[in-house]
């Protein structure tokens, strides 16, 4: 675990040429990208460690709401841990807490890599970490305390969305000015994406305080579509191209080879923007909506196949030929889980938009473990991969242990796809007993075998009966599925945990002080 | 919806069309879209150059520079 | 690339066409829904909440009920909704005028509730269940929410909300099954079964009946003596709001939608 550090010849035994030009380059570059990163390390360092604080109690009212789902009657009788209020807690802690904090983390560390500038003005970073903190903490005060608004995704109340719109105002002028003193001319496929965020986040929310929360709000129905245009945007132009922009720098910085097609990120990045803010409508298929405004989702949510199909091309292949380094890069296995799952959970998102299956699946916990591999499998996963890079860069310390590093791993990735399967399973059982099959799954199965159950089961669909299978039935039969999803839970809780010491340990003080594989890339052996 | 309402929405929706527009205009003035190629490469440079991985678990990075 | 800046400039056009499309063509297209009055009738529907309604649905949208509660009858090809009796006619635009905000919901753990004033009226019933689910709907998967309920011993004279539980817990010394069965003929209406002990509907006045059956160790009353169960006011709001939503009235035959052909 603690390697002596290395000596001067160690270090010059990896370079190129040394003594030559390029070394003497390379001493110039070095104190520029020393330089760089020293900027960013108390803003960006707030940022990160604030949102690893967030993730954990998002995790803890992950767990607590996923229990209450089989045991309802846990601490029914505190009103602060019911499950309506702990339900919406969780979603905003790890949205507005974890993920938008992590996300922003890394994209102002990002920006400054890729503008090649020093973090200018740190004042206003820290200025923005610290009520943005206030934000989200007085959000669960107000959600726990029951002041929510049961709007999903907006759940906090206005002095807490106010505040964080002031946050997330100072963070999106700082990105303007630091892109005009920028020292690299070209604008790489990150910053593309980081700036539609930067743009694009304030307008969906605006829009959405001011037509659905205030006194200006909008009669009736029409509120949905903008809910739901704005829910679906939160993940489409606000996580995604965050998550997006880090995988397309960190993906081939890690590797060192440049990206397989540069002209497809760029038309993936276009082809999203045109087609994610359309396809938010689809959340009300066969609600009271007008059609063919679902009609225009469903369209444009499978025309998704666009930017994704790109997207994984470039992920995909870029990585596909140096697989072998994901054993020893642990930046490298989450970009690569996050990439696989943007992949999967893109193209489900584009089939269960489609009304035959939506009608179905819609309001059962098959749409859970969607969100979950969307917000879970690719965006937080790629942010972990972020932190893991950025961190020691940012602190001049290795982290402590990779067996903890890896025990993060495992656990969060068995977890996730535990959590996924069982789900997906689960809800599609819920879904089509309650809509379309004569008779429950579980007891054909019983009574027929498995094989010969599940024929049965698909056997006996039709469009809609007049005695549907009573609705307990259905939600009794689900129960072991939710019971498996707790496990699942305690994997990942155990996972985070295993994070939260990593990082905490390393920003106050623990872990190795060592320069090289921070500093000192690794000529790839092929 | 109030008329206050509708001439905020709009005005937004003016001023962010108008910036897009401009971010548009100004990618293709400074030949943002002209040579993709080159551009993929920019976030390399001498010290971080292409062909070099920049990632290891930590403490294991000797070990993996030994294989050949 | 000649043609690139017109490519992007399109897409940049479409980006803001989704704005209109889903933000403003809906709001311009249905602000002038109104509560309509039907042939035959001289009622406008739907009503606007009254004052205890509205400040019911606040109670409703702080608790979290949309989290496990639908408030939609849907009308597409592929569900059952009509076919549970979940509503007589698919939601409609109207029935939503009055909402602020809309709360159609995204989960169905419990059912839907966008006529669930038309299928449960009793307000004793609205009580018992808010308090404890399970003693309704054994194995409900309902969160007790009774926490907006006061548990307080009985002052000079019950209060006259305090509501009535006729409910008792068993302990069963011995063989259940055939104390049970015994049980079942005094009268006693099982329904779950709790850490050990039997609960069930029996009124608790006459508790003592049930003592001399062989195998019964003791029979305890839900509510503990000289205690009582007294909703607050945000129950009594609650309860109000839930009793209100009932869009089973009729509407004019060109917005009567019903399930998609």
């Amino acid at each position: 675990m603690s390697a002596p550090a290395p000596t001067e010849t160690e270090l010059v035994g990896d370079r190129l040429d040394p003594g030559g030009i390029q070394a003497q380059n390379t001493a110039q570059m070095l104190s520029e990208r020393q330089a760089i990163d020293a900027s960013c390390r108390a803003p960006v360092l707030l940022f990160l460690g604030s949102s690893v604080f967030w993730l954990m109690v998002g995790t803890i009212l992950a767990l607590l709401a996923s229990i209450k789902l089989h045991t309802p009657t846990l601490h029914s009788n505190i009103s602060f841990l019911t499950f309506g209020r702990v339900r919406p807690a969780h979603l905003d802690m790890v949205a507005f807490g974890w993920s938008a904090m992590v996300g922003l983390g890394v994209s102002i560390w990002t920006v400054c890599r890729l503008c090649r500038v020093p973090l200018r003005f740190p004042q206003m970073i820290v200025m923005a970490a610290i009520i943005w903190n206030i934000g989200v903490a007085a959000g669960l005060y107000g959600v726990l305390a029951g002041q929510s608004n049961s709007i999903e995704w907006i759940e906090f109340p206005q002095y807490a969305t106010f505040t964080l719109f002031v946050a997330f105002a100072i963070v999106a002028i700082w990105t303007i000015m630091t892109f005009t003193q920028r020292r690299e001319k070209h604008v790489y496929v990150s910053l593309w994406y980081i700036f539609a965020s930067m743009f694009w986040f304030p307008w969906i929310y605006a829009t959405v305080q001011v037509l659905m929360n205030s006194p200006y709000a909008v009669q009736g129905v029409p509120q949905e579509a903008i809910h739901w245009w704005f829910g679906h945007n939160t993940l489409g132009v606000f996580f995604t191209p965050m998550g997006l922009a880090a995988i397309y720098y960190l993906l081939p910085k890690v590797i060192g080879r440049p990206i397989h097609s540069y002209a497809l990120s760029i038309l993936g990045f276009w082809s999203l923007a045109l087609f994610y803010n359309w396809a938010g409508a689809h959340h009300l298929i066969a609600g009271p909506i007008p059609a063919w405004l679902i009609t225009m989702s469903i369209v444009s949510s499978v025309m998704m196949f666009i930017p994704v199909t790109t997207t994984a091309i470039n992920h995909h292949l870029t990585a596909y030929q140096h697989l072998d380094m994901l054993k020893f890069s642990p930046v490298l296995r989450f970009v690569v889980f996050g990439a696989m799952a943007y992949t999967l959970v893109s193209f489900q998102g584009s089939m269960m938009s489609v009304r035959v299956l939506n009608e179905p699946f819609h309001f059962t916990h098959h749409t859970i473990a969607h969100a979950h591999l969307g917000l879970y499998g690719f965006y937080t996963m790629v942010m972990f991969g972020a932190v893991y890079y950025i961190m020691p860069r940012l602190t001049g310390r290795e982290f402590f242990s990779a067996h903890l590093m890896r025990v993060h791993f495992w656990c969060v990735a068995i977890g996730i796809v535990l959590m996924f399967f069982t789900l997906t399973i689960g809800g599609a059982i819920q879904g089509l007993d309650w809509n379309q099959a004569k008779r429950p799954l579980h007891d054909l199965i019983k009574e027929q075998g498995f094989i010969s159950g599940l024929e049965a089961w698909f056997d006996r669909f039709k469009a809609r009966q007049d005695q549907p299978i009573p609705f307990m039935t259905v939600l009794h039969e689900v129960l072991p599925y939710l019971w498996i999803r707790t496990f699942s839970g305690i994997l990942i809780f155990l996972g985070h945990s295993a994070f939260a010491i990593l990082v905490f340990w390393n920003l106050f003080g623990g872990g190795v002080t060592r320069i090289r594989t921070m500093l000192w890339p690794q000529k790839v052996s092929a | 919806m109030s008329a206050l309402a509708y001439i905020f929405m709009f005005g937004l929706m003016g001023c962010l069309m108008l910036s897009v527009v401009y971010g548009l205009y100004w990618a293709v003035r400074r030949g943002q879209f002209s040579n993709f190629a080159r551009g993929a490469t920019s976030i390399f440079d001498d010290e971080e150059p292409q062909g070099f991985r920049t990632d290891a678990f930590p403490g294991e990075s000797a070990k993996e520079r030994k294989t050949p | 690339m000649n043609f690139g800046p017109l490519l992007f400039l399109g897409i940049f056009i479409t980006f803001i066409s989704a704005w209109i499309g889903l933000v403003f063509a809906p709001a311009a297209s249905l602000k002038n829904v109104q509560a309509t009055v039907v042939e035959g009738s001289t009622v406008a529907n739907p009503r606007p909440y009254t004052g205890q309604e509205l400040l019911g649905r606040e109670i409703y949208q702080h608790n979290g009920c949309v989290y496990c509660h639908t408030q939609q009858v849907r009308g597409g090809t592929y569900n059952n909704d009509l076919e549970r009796g979940w509503g007589s006619r698919r939601s409609n635009p109207q029935d939503y005028i009055y909402d602020r905000p809309v709360l159609l919901g995204t989960m169905r753990t419990g059912p839907d509730l966008a006529n669930v004033g038309a299928r449960l009226t009793n307000d004793n019933w609205h009580f018992t269940h808010f308090y404890d689910p399970q003693l309704i709907t054994p194995g409900s998967m309902m969160a007790p929410i009774s926490f907006l309920f006061e548990l307080r011993p009985i002052g000079q004279t019950p209060a006259p909300d305090a509501l009535k539980f006729n409910y008792v817990f068993i302990t069963i010394a011995g063989d259940p099954g055939k104390a049970l069965a015994e049980l079942k003929t005094a009268g006693f209406n099982l329904v779950e079964q709790r850490g050990g002990r039997y609960v069930g509907g029996f009124d608790p006045a006459k508790g003592q009946e049930l003592a001399k059956i062989p195998g019964v160790k003791s029979v305890e009353p839900y509510v503990p003596a000289g205690h009582e169960i007294v909703p607050t006011e945000d129950a009594r709001n609650l309860v109000a709001y839930v009793k209100s939503l009932d869009h089973s009235y009729e509407v004019p035959p060109a917005a009567n939608y019903g399930r998609l052909k």
